[in-house]
């Protein structure tokens, strides 16, 4: 399941009958030799959450909000799907109840914009 | 091509541009088929337009570009396919970890520091993609308005 090339395990090459739990120990292998890598990482996610921008040094990755800054981060992710979903409708009504030449004008707006 | 419209991105301005030209073509090839296609349809074609549109803005080189533009989602298919038949236990706690491998397209292939990389590259084009239909969406409303107010 996991490429190789980035992991410090052996490699497995019958990736698709690895089991859960060797994954689950490559997988701490590689967070256990690249811990602080993994704190820049996350630091750098956390910046890109929108609440993050309010306060923004305030607090420094550590293991153990780690765990905190990862669930907002897939809840950002989440919502964010849940936006394109909403304005994938949206669109769709939109094209539905403009006239052409309307609809074209406004796409011709959001190049130009 | 045009001016980056986002001030606060670090981008480039040309790629920002290049996710909004894709999608604009997908959207306007979306409209031409407008009479025949019923609601349902067109808002999972224009979905399906914001991700690819995304993709092909971000570099190839991605997993998740890779895994939306279709070379990994096959192999993914089959291999859930194999697991389902494979494992009878069901993970009923499934860590953070677990949840973003799910959430990133291409995601469960990957070790956890690239999962990291590729969601902050994916979050980026994400939420400019957010931000693209937005404008889209304003436009076109705005364009509605006019209509009215000139009847």
């Amino acid at each position: 399941m996991h490429s190789s090339s980035f992991s410090s395990a052996p490699p497995d090459h019958r990736r698709f009958t690895m089991s859960s739990r060797r994954s689950r120990s490559r997988h701490s292998a590689s967070s256990r030799i690249t811990d602080e890598q993994m704190n820049e990482l996350i630091s750098k996610l956390q910046t890109l959450l929108p609440e993050a921008r309010l306060h923004t040094n305030d607090r420094p990755v550590t293991n153990a909000n780690a765990a905190k800054v990862l669930q907002e981060i897939c809840s950002y992710i989440r919502s964010l799907h849940r936006e394109v979903d909403n304005l994938s409708e949206r669109l769709s009504e939109l094209l539905e109840t403009t006239d052409n030449n309307s609809a074209q004008a406004a796409i011709i707006r959001s190049l130009l914009m | 091509m045009k001016q980056n419209k986002n001030t606060s991105s670090n981008n480039s301005p040309r790629k920002a541009s290049m996710q909004t030209y894709h999608f604009l073509r997908s959207l306007t090839h979306i409209n031409l088929t407008r009479p025949s296609s019923p609601l349902h349809r067109r808002s999972r074609a224009i979905r399906r337009a914001a991700y690819v549109s995304m993709a092909r803005a971000a570099s190839p080189r991605r997993m998740w570009t890779r895994a939306i533009l279709g070379r990994l989602q096959l192999l993914r298919r089959a291999r859930l396919l194999r697991r389902r038949r494979n494992y009878k236990k069901k993970t009923t706690i499934s860590t953070p970890h677990d949840k973003l491998r799910r959430l990133v397209p291409g995601g469960e292939e990957m070790d956890f520091c690239r999962l990291l990389e590729e969601t902050a590259d994916y979050a980026e084009f994400l939420s400019k993609q957010v931000r693209i239909m937005r404008s889209v969406v304003d436009f076109m409303e705005a364009e509605c308005r006019k209509k009215e107010e000139k009847v």
